[in-house]
């Protein structure tokens, strides 16, 4: 089942508390997740987060590309409306080059490194 | 066609024009630079350049809306120096000027680069593409060579699904049977830097292969050449890991138009940076496109050489005024020749064409500005200056716009530390100005070149600075992001030696300071900032044998507040020090929800100080609202002094506890008619009691003043002062001194009573004017207190430690700043009047005091105690 799919079932099966922690999880998650300083790359914010519920919720948030290799992380950043980007533990993809990626494109964009 | 920008300008109609021109400084007070005399007060007038705010508004060609385009602008401001070119550079980038190319040339770290990318990034929502030019073959520009992978998609994508097996393996063995180890060195070797390995995990940026090898002198070779490299290595891994058969035995190369093309076509900024440090003898290739890209021609042809048979690349790109996006423009920089031996003379034929604009020299207000944008995303600095007179006559409403300004179409998360900084706007302007004097004195002293050295006031220095030096060490815009990035780093915390012979050492980070999570830093920046600046200092000075240097250097730290002055001179100061202005100390904060969360967490360490099995988070022990809702009331009540309730049964219905202050100095008007009673030494409140609260906001300010009264004044033992004027120390005793000091013993009850209760003399003095405090108690205090302590600016002494009498002098340094030396007297004075004590002597004023504060023998014969509530006195 695909994600969107996923969630839609989710928001669904739930009432009103439910959908309204649906809506806020994401939010709460991207604020925790940015609460270090991010890393200097190009115009974009490199946040390094560690695995936990914060990623789970940013996987799963449909406002996030996620990106598990270098093709994916450039197409990302050449796509005008993604303005974030999670970078799961499981890419194939490591911090040096996920840096450089950053820094090659001007535009300025969020990406979330997650940690192993 | 997606972008208007992507349309020649002949086609662009009104409309279009309407649409992409975006007036900046109608809405938002943006700041300009203008050129006018300054008259002094006798009359001279001197042209110079001043910062004020836009009056006319600046058109911005933009395929963004209004708001994106302030909000962008704000946030990327340019440094004031910069925005002279900022204006010419958004003015030159609209469509109706036919000039499409400029040149900025200028010392390393300006900020030249950044303010073409800022320009790109707010014209198109593409952004700009930014070249580096170092070293580069500049027919790169036009045609540049790639891995074919439309060609050879089969073995691309195998090799990408084994990369991914083998960075999900569990272990060495497993990760073999995924890719031969002998390939993982052949990736390396030929996919250079584009290759990485980090934590077991490999990865492959396949877009930079083109860009990823250097020769051995450390020139970048050109794409063709690093393709070559590639795919010879590629294909021996094909053979090693089977892949032969998807074409790994075939690959080929493909050649394609470069970005100066792809800019052309989409109407995007070309940034070429550092372009006079390119190949040389590949200039000749810009000569041509230059005169295109200033309209001297109105088309120009460039040939592909690497075309080869069966390669379906053009044969030449055919650059056409009617066709060229109108959004296109190049943007170029480059250093000073004196920059270093690599920077090339542009061909005349080139220069003439595209005459450089100088970029003037970094300035205390931009260097102020940079450090403001870097710490908050805002350049604070020069919207304030801009127009200062506005915002100081409400500073509340700057703080508001800084945060709407900072959140305006904002699309990256902000980092949570940059909104804290905003909100103390203040502080952030009062250190980074120090910061920016700093910096600026600092790249003055280490350049041999610099005005400071033509003058003659460093001779002393120049042995200390040769050229190979200056560049070494040299100080512009980017040290500031390397000094951050230091600053977040984790730090080592080494305990000193405690050698009773061996020097006194102050280690600058406390291991306090260090703590357990590094991203956690942010929150003691300024503390870690001022570390690295001073190892900085340290490493480039007196461990290079440059004793003169790092004195001056230091001077100059002390002198902008990097470090206490006391430190250097050994003179006490009352100005807040670079750390002191941006750690993020909830002592201090305007938030009332951080405040009562702080006094949330002080409560619940005192529980658990008694109760030190309790496992729960504070915010399970106690809602921040019941901590809330107790501290309103007393406000409202003005009651005496509270302190934290450690009963668990009734904590959540009342978190603070009432106590008592009972003053045993007689009255003349009760005339001996009242006789007061003393509490009971176990009806008194403890020291940790009161001590736990002197960390918490609000409570701390509440229960101080609760610890002062006229009962001397009325005692008639104690003389008022003469001819009218009031007594100082009767004023300090009495907490009504106008140096704002406040001194005055309390008699608790001793923490360390076991069996039986006992009372302690704990001295308190209070400089209300910098809100520090310093308390003589007895017994230490536990961690988590002394990090508050630290936070709330308390320096407690156990009178009986082994270095009472060394923590005193700082201690009283502290408290009393600058007044140490004038007050010591006067405020040895103020505890004597409820205290007595044996004879002594002291060779220095400071000494009395600090003895007279750790005597054990001190007797208090005019008591005031502090009680619980309520007090249960003793027997006649």
């Amino acid at each position: 089942m695909s994600t969107q799919k996923k969630n839609a079932v989710n928001k669904e099966a739930s009432g009103p508390m439910a959908k309204l922690t649906a809506q806020l999880l994401p939010v709460i998650a991207r604020k925790k997740a940015a609460c270090n300083l991010p890393k200097n790359a190009g115009s974009s914010f490199f946040y390094e987060i560690e695995k936990g519920w914060e990623a789970d919720v940013l996987r799963q948030d449909e406002d996030v590309c996620v990106a598990k290799n270098t093709l994916e992380l450039e197409d990302a950043f050449l796509d005008q409306k993604v303005k974030t980007i999670l970078i799961p533990y499981d890419a194939s993809i490591t911090q040096t080059v996920a840096l450089r990626v950053c820094r090659r494109h001007g535009l300025g964009k969020t990406i979330f490194y997650e940690g192993s | 066609m997606s972008s208007i920008l992507e349309k020649p300008a002949r086609d662009l109609s009104a409309e279009d024009y309407a649409s992409i021109e975006k007036p900046l400084g109608e809405r938002v007070p943006y700041p300009g630079m203008g050129l006018g005399y300054v008259v002094s007060k006798n009359g001279e007038k001197k042209l110079t350049r001043y910062l004020g705010v836009l009056k006319k508004p600046l058109m911005v060609t933009s395929e963004r809306d209004l708001d994106e385009v302030e909000g962008m602008l704000i946030r990327d401001m340019p440094t004031p120096e910069m925005l002279k070119l900022f204006f010419e550079v958004m003015s030159s980038i609209n469509p109706r000027n036919e000039r499409r190319a400029m040149y900025l040339k200028g010392a390393p770290g300006a900020g030249k680069t950044f303010l073409g990318e800022m320009a790109g990034n707010v014209s198109s929502k593409k952004g700009a593409i930014k070249i580096d030019c170092t070293n580069m073959n500049l027919y790169e520009l036009f045609f540049e060579t790639v891995l074919d992978f439309n060609a050879n998609k089969s073995f691309y994508d195998a090799l990408n699904t084994k990369i991914e097996k083998y960075n999900l393996a569990e272990n060495k063995e497993q990760r073999d049977q995924v890719l031969n180890p002998m390939s993982i060195d052949i990736l390396e070797d030929c996919l250079g830097n584009a290759f990485s390995e980090e934590n077991g995990k490999i990865c492959i940026d396949w877009a930079g292969v083109k860009q990823a090898h250097s020769n051995e002198t450390g020139e970048r070779l050109d794409t063709r050449e690093n393709i070559e490299i590639a795919i010879a290595g590629l294909k021996q891994v094909s053979a090693k890991e089977g892949l032969d058969n998807l074409g790994g035995n075939a690959l080929g190369m493909a050649s394609q138009e470069g970005p100066a093309f792809q800019a052309y076509e989409e109407g995007r900024v070309l940034i070429l940076d550092e372009l006079n440090r390119a190949k040389r003898g590949t200039f000749g290739v810009l000569h041509g496109f230059m005169q295109f890209a200033i309209n001297e021609i109105s088309e120009c042809r460039v040939r592909n050489p690497l075309k080869e048979k069966g390669d379906h690349a053009r044969s030449d790109l055919h650059f056409q005024r009617s066709k060229m996006g109108s959004g296109f423009f190049i943007f170029m920089t480059g250093n000073t020749e004196d920059d270093s031996d690599e920077v090339l003379e542009l061909p005349e034929a080139l220069s003439s064409r595209v005459v450089p604009d100088p970029v003037a020299n970094a300035t205390l207000q931009g260097w102020q500005h940079r450090w403001c944008q870097i710490l908050t995303g805002m350049p604070i600095s020069t919207l304030y200056n801009a127009q200062s007179h506005i915002w100081d006559e409400d500073p509340d409403v700057f703080k508001q716009k800084l945060k709407e300004w900072r959140e305006l179409r904002e699309t990256r998360e902000i980092p949570a530390h940059q909104l804290n900084m905003l909100r103390r706007w203040q502080d952030v302007m009062q250190a980074t100005g120090n910061l920016a004097k700093f910096m600026d004195a600092a790249s003055k002293t280490v350049n041999p070149d610099s005005n400071w050295h033509k003058a003659g006031t460093l001779t002393q220095l120049l042995d200390d600075i040769s050229e190979t030096f200056k560049k070494e060490v040299s100080v512009d815009f980017r040290k500031i992001n390397y000094f951050i990035t230091k600053a977040m780093m984790p730090k080592p915390s080494v305990a000193p030696p405690q050698d009773e012979n061996g020097p006194d050492i102050i280690p600058l980070l406390d291991e306090m300071d260090i703590p357990e999570a590094p991203e956690d830093i942010k929150r003691n920046l300024g503390t870690h900032i001022t570390y690295v600046i001073l190892d900085w200092i340290v490493a480039n000075s007196y461990e290079r044998g440059k004793e003169d240097l790092g004195n001056q250097l230091m001077q100059l730290a002390a002198d902008c507040a990097l470090v206490d002055p006391q430190l250097i001179e050994g003179m006490p100061s009352n100005r807040k020090t670079v750390a002191e202005l941006l750690d993020e100390n909830p002592f201090d904060s305007n938030d009332p929800d951080i405040r009562v969360e702080l006094i949330r967490d002080l409560l619940c360490d005192y529980l658990r100080n008694s109760y030190p099995d309790i496992t729960a988070e504070n915010s399970e022990i106690m809602p921040a609202s019941v901590v809330r809702r107790a501290i309103d009331e007393i406000a409202e009540k003005g009651a005496g002094p509270v302190v934290f309730n450690s009963n668990p049964d009734n904590i959540n219905q009342e978190p603070l506890q009432k106590a008592k202050c009972i003053d045993m100095t007689p009255q003349l008007q009760d005339e001996g008619q009242n006789e007061k009673m003393a509490p009971a030494a176990d009806h008194l409140l403890s020291q940790y009691a009161l001590l736990a609260t002197l960390a918490a906001p609000e409570l701390r300010e509440h229960n101080l003043s609760c610890l002062w009264n006229e009962a001397l004044s009325g005692s008639g033992v104690v003389s008022l002062g003469t001819e009218g004027m009031t007594d100082e120390s009767l004023a300090i005793a009495e907490n009504k001194s106008e140096t704002g000091v406040a001194a005055t013993t309390i008699i608790v009850q001793s923490d360390k009573s076991e069996n039986e209760p006992t009372e302690l003399p704990l001295h308190v003095i209070w400089n209300k004017s910098m809100d520090r405090l310093l308390v003589v108690g007895e017994g230490e205090v536990n961690d988590s207190l002394k990090r508050a302590f630290n936070d709330a600016r308390v320096i407690y002494i156990d009178r009986n430690a082994n270095n009472a009498h060394s923590t005193m002098r700082k201690g009283l340094d502290f408290v009393l700043g600058a007044e140490t030396g004038t007050l010591c007297d006067t405020v040895r004075d103020a505890f004597l009047m409820r205290n007595t004590l044996p004879t002594q002597k002291a060779e220095t004023k400071i000494d009395n005091l600090s003895k007279m504060l750790l005597n054990n023998d001190l007797e208090c014969f005019l008591p005031h105690y502090l009680a619980k509530e309520p007090p249960k006195l003793r027997t006649a």
